[in-house]
């Protein structure tokens, strides 16, 4: 009865009120589901386009250098955390894990391609809120592609610091070995010193450093007056899987490539270093920058008079 | 309230007066006989109060049959309780003459056996701070104030800046193994065992009861070396209240408020207070100008605290009261690299109580109900950068610490007089403590989180007995603890290297359950009125930490790694000490005390080390490291030089070293015979008040000795002394100005970390009080 009572005045707006329940209310979910607090919303991550850069997925040669500029931007809370993940056929390396305080995020990875069949490059970025955004480029190799030349040096022996027989400086390109007293004058040449760290903290022993090593200065106080920036060498320190009958069967920069990839974090200096370890290594600094090579540790014998005597194999 | 019964004083006279029932008299000076004006008087039963008139003359109307007890104040002189009988709703008058104010410790405590007893009665080490000493000398926190006893250890390097305060006794390092109570309310948290002193507004307390020595026996967990009880004041005597400002170095600005009121008529009533009080300031930099750099800023401060009491007293002898409070503060940790609010701690902490005390014969009862829940967040950030010219950033990690406690529980105790020399109480206690907490990195995906819950159960009984018309006096006391840990956790999400060093134990950890009997025994023969002697031996009990058992994480010293299997610690000691009064007004107080720790916990180093902050600094781990030995020997005196000019002064020797060394395995070296870390070997103090017709000055000085700072004793934090100055004035009972200084002679020192203490450090103070 009221129903017909207000029918009769209002019928057709009591038609589209009942009819509009169901839209309101979804109206209702829509906004409540589409308006998202502010800080819940995520930075927002694109690849730069420009020439010379690559921003999606491409066929690469083994050994091309690949150009990823990548651009994130938050509008409120900053982005505090930049992650670069390598994911390939044997598993994914963590190239890049850092904490950041920025808005405006620019930042520019230098891919040379490695070993494997594809390569995917994850790049991820989080906000104080953590509040995540992720892209990815893969790179696919092209088969046509091959590996590249090595320079073998069976036997090198580079002595600690006070060791009067055998130098402590080593110049890869040639396999030269010389004392810290003849190197000033030829600083730009020398990428690898050794020494017996007794005086880090904690101690260690033989140890694989390069011209920017912080503790290098301690041993060879010669080098503080060397001209800035100095060469620089990364080892790579952990998961060290290449044996030493693997080394010796490489005969191109296949082995090197795939386990110092440009994924790989290593270190300034290579501590500890053992009989029987094969350590990867790039150099990073310098005219030799980009090279790659693998150490074989052969021997070891004294204190901070003694030597190491290692095998290298470099690409050329 | 402070009591001073002075029966000897108080001359009596009862004449005959009119059927109405009233109470008249006289307020004198015990020593000059003149009558004081404007002392105020306060029926404690009745919760009525008055002034005397100029001549000292005093009235209560309208007063029915009974007996009361009033209690006397005046300033500058000692509060002071007589007890009269109306009889017959006949007229009563009476003359009480109070003595001047002696800094000398008042007579009657509670903390030592849950009842209130002569001091001199307790046969243990007994210190107490009234509310006259707070008032008077320097200090801005509580525990400020506690620096003055003797062997007392505080450590709040940057003053009224600092996160907390560490308050340690008798030559045992660690805070937690000092227990501390608010109204016999434990404070302790059962995750880390540690006070926010700073949520305690001084001007609240009315006093400070220390004991020293093991009181587990009453009190159970946390009372390795001692209780400090810190008693608030009650409502006030007279309805009214005060008002303050303050303003002092950095800018720092302070108020307060309190507003007390009474409605009981006819021991009947509602009665309670309110009270409010906040404080910012500034700060100052931590590091001296030769390690200072772009990222150093400022300490700032920000604290509130807002509390209310409302209580129902149903007859002279019962009463319920509850409580609420509530806690806020924010404070900086000087360091500012990206955020805005750069690195800061803050507490927000929910505090209430509900307590019922009765008398019902010859029974007293006591029942406690409180909960403190307190919400812990903290904000970190540090950067390292290459040594070498362009000095990149090699790692900048941002994160925050969010923490939520909780402690609840409940305290009976039940007390009788079997005869006038012959009491025994007993009771029982239930706590829950728990932790929910996460470190919430911001530069990385990992999440870290640690949880933990431990219930505790206890009965105690007590016995005292006095023989030989009082000369000698036995107190027995024995506990038994249940404690219960469980629903532990140690939890990693979307863990990266940052953390990496964090996963020794991840996942459910193991419950367990302990138990203890504490015993104490305590002799005392009284040779005199002036001389004593006591005797004492009891035995300790502390259960580990929920922070000890269940989380991996950051500490000032580095990274403390979690030990599920720790075990709790007990501590043996025996102390022989007395008190005597050498001359008219010269007291001297000897102890000597021997303690022995078995399953002592203490952080020992694993031999590896973190980047934490811009250096390397040591992954720490607490074991039960074996037998802990300490020893040592205090001596204070208290002298009233004249009616205005008092004096005190003490000192402390304490020998604390690892006695056996039980741990093996990844621990470098062998810490036996090492000194305890956070031991000053040797204290001393000194205070001068005074009382003059125009002012009220007060001095203190406090010299602490150089202290290892950690487990193997290679470095070692500088000497600390202090000299404190405050001078105060009150105007017509309604008005008070006090300047004061503390660090007169701006001693700065730096701690083994580099930074620097707060300084000197001056406030100026205005309250107004009204009725």
């Amino acid at each position: 009865m009221i129903k017909n009572k207000y029918r009769r005045y209002f019928g057709t707006l009591i038609d589209m009120h009942i009819l509009s329940y169901p839209l309101l209310f979804l109206i209702i979910i829509l906004f409540f589901f589409s308006c998202k607090n502010k800080s819940e919303e995520p930075p927002t991550l694109t690849f730069n386009s420009e020439t010379g850069y690559t921003a999606s997925d491409r066929v690469v040669a083994i050994g091309l250098p690949v150009k990823i500029g990548i651009n994130g931007l938050s509008s409120n809370a900053p982005i505090t955390n930049f992650v670069i993940t390598l994911t390939t056929e044997n598993g994914t390396e963590t190239a890049l894990d850092s904490g950041l305080y920025t808005n405006n995020l620019q930042f520019v990875k230098n891919i040379s391609y490695g070993a494997s069949s594809w390569e995917k490059w994850t790049f991820t970025i989080m906000d104080k809120n953590r509040n995540k955004s992720t892209k990815t480029i893969t790179l696919t190799k092209d088969t046509n592609s091959v590996f590249g030349l090595i320079n073998y040096f069976p036997s090198i022996k580079l002595g600690c610091q006070n060791n009067s027989t055998f130098g402590s400086f080593l110049y890869p390109e040639n396999g030269y070995v010389c004392f810290a007293d003849s190197t000033d004058a030829i600083q730009n040449n020398i990428y690898i010193i050794t020494y017996y760290a007794l005086l880090n903290v904690p101690p260690t022993d033989y140890t694989f450093g390069s011209p920017s090593d912080n503790d290098v200065t301690t041993y060879y106080p010669n080098i503080n007056n060397w001209t800035l920036p100095r060469n620089e060498v990364r080892y790579k320190f952990d998961s060290l899987t290449v044996s030493p009958q693997q080394f010796d069967l490489a005969y191109n920069d296949s082995l090197i490539i795939s386990n110092y990839t440009s994924a790989t974090v290593g270190k300034r200096k290579f501590k500890s270093a053992r009989p029987g370890y094969v350590i990867p290594f790039e150099i990073t600094a310098g005219a030799m920058i980009g090279k790659r090579g693998l150490l074989k540790i052969i021997s070891t014998s004294g204190l901070e008079d003694g030597f190491i005597e290692f095998a290298m194999k470099i690409q050329k | 309230m402070k009591y001073f019964i002075s029966i000897l004083f108080v001359i009596i006279s009862i004449i005959s007066g009119f059927s109405q029932g009233s109470l008249s008299g006289k307020i004198i000076d015990s020593k000059t006989g003149q009558g004081l004006a404007n002392t105020n008087l306060w029926i404690r039963e009745l919760r009525v109060g008055t002034s005397s008139d100029n001549d000292g003359k005093f009235v209560f109307n309208n007063i029915s049959e009974g007996k009361y007890n009033i209690q006397v104040t005046f300033i500058g002189y000692s509060d002071t309780i007589i007890t009269t009988q109306i009889v017959n709703n006949k007229s009563t008058n009476i003359e009480i003459g109070i003595n001047p104010f002696s800094i000398e410790m008042p007579t009657v405590i509670v903390t030592a056996t849950k009842n209130e007893r002569n001091i001199k009665d307790i046969p243990n080490r007994i210190e107490v701070i009234n509310s006259k000493k707070i008032e008077n000398f320097a200090g801005t926190n509580v525990d400020d104030f506690l620096r003055s006893l003797t062997g007392v250890n505080v450590d709040r390097f940057s003053g009224i800046y600092s996160k907390s305060a560490s308050i340690t006794l008798r030559g045992i390092n660690s805070a937690q193994r000092t227990l501390i109570l608010l109204d016999g309310i434990p404070m302790n948290k059962t995750d880390g065992g540690s006070i926010n002193w700073n949520r305690i507004d001084p001007e609240n307390v009315e006093k400070i009861e220390v004991i020293k020595g093991p009181i587990s026996a009453l009190y159970g967990s946390n009372g390795i070396s001692g209780v400090v009880n810190i008693i608030t004041k009650e409502p006030s005597l007279l309805n009214g209240g005060d008002v303050s400002v303050s303003y002092g170095t950095f800018n720092t600005v302070g108020t307060r408020a309190r507003y007390n009121f009474s409605k009981i008529k006819e021991n009947k009533g509602f009665f309670g207070g309110v009270s409010a009080f906040y404080r910012q300031g500034d700060g100052y930099i931590l590091y001296p100008d030769s390690t200072r750099d772009s990222t150093d800023i400022k300490t700032y401060l920000r604290e509130g605290v807002v509390q209310g009491r409302v209580g129902y007293q149903f007859n002279s002898n019962s009463k319920i009261v509850a409580e609420y409070g509530y806690f806020d503060d924010k404070r900086g940790d000087g360091i500012r690299i990206y955020d805005t609010d750069g690195g800061y701690s803050k507490f927000s902490t929910h505090f209430a109580k509900l307590a019922y005390n009765g008398q019902f014969g010859k029974y007293k009862m006591n029942i406690y109900g409180f909960l403190q829940r307190e919400n812990f967040h903290q904000q970190k950030e540090n950067l390292k950068t290459d040594k070498l010219p362009p000095f990149a950033i090699t790692q900048y990690v941002l994160y925050g610490t969010f923490s939520h406690r909780d402690d609840n529980g409940i305290q009976m105790n039940i007390s009788r007089a079997i005869s006038k020399h012959h009491y025994f109480t007993g009771g029982f206690d239930f706590k829950t403590g728990s932790v929910d907490a996460s470190d919430i990195y911001y530069t990385s995906t990992d999440v870290v989180s640690n949880l933990g819950s431990m219930n505790f159960y206890a009965l105690f009984l007590q016995d005292e007995a006095s023989f030989f018309n009082e000369h000698l006096k036995i107190i027995a006391g024995i506990r038994t603890d249940l404690v219960k840990f469980y629903h532990g956790q140690f939890l990693m999400d979307e863990p990266t290297a940052t953390t990496s060093v964090l996963a020794t134990t991840v996942g459910n950890l193991p419950e367990d359950t302990w138990n203890a009997i504490s015993p104490k025994l305590s002799v005392q023969y009284r040779i005199s009125e002036k001389a004593r002697v006591y005797i004492s031996a009891g035995k300790g009990f502390r259960p580990p930490m929920l922070d000890d058992l269940c989380r991996n994480g950051n500490i000032s010293k580095g990274l403390k790694l979690a030990n599920p299997y720790l075990k709790p610690e007990k501590i043996n000691s025996y102390e022989i000490g007395g008190s005597w009064q050498i001359f008219k007004n010269f007291n001297l107080e000897p102890t000597v005390f021997y303690s022995l720790g078995t399953d002592f916990q203490y952080f020992v180093g694993t031999g590896d080390s973190i980047f934490a902050g811009a250096k390397m600094k040591p992954i720490l781990k607490r074991e039960n490291i074996g037998e802990a030995e300490i020893y040592g020997a205090e001596l204070a005196f208290n002298w009233d030089i004249t009616k205005n000019i008092l004096f005190e002064a003490n000192g402390s020797y304490y020998h604390s070293i690892i006695k056996k060394f039980n741990v093996t395995g990844y621990v470098v070296n062998d810490l036996t015979g090492k000194t305890l870390m956070e031991v000053a070997p040797y204290q001393a103090n000194a205070s001068l008040w005074w009382k003059s017709k125009y002012f009220n000055l007060a001095m203190g000085y406090h010299y602490k000795a150089p202290q290892w700072t950690n487990d193997e004793n290679t470095i070692q934090a500088n000497y600390f002394s202090l000299f404190d100055v405050k001078i105060s004035r009150t105007f017509k009972e309604k008005y008070k100005i006090s300047l004061s200084v503390e660090n007169l002679l701006n001693d700065i020192y730096l701690d083994e970390k580099g930074v620097l203490g707060i300084g000197r450090f001056i406030m100026l103070e205005i309250i107004f009080k009204f009725k």
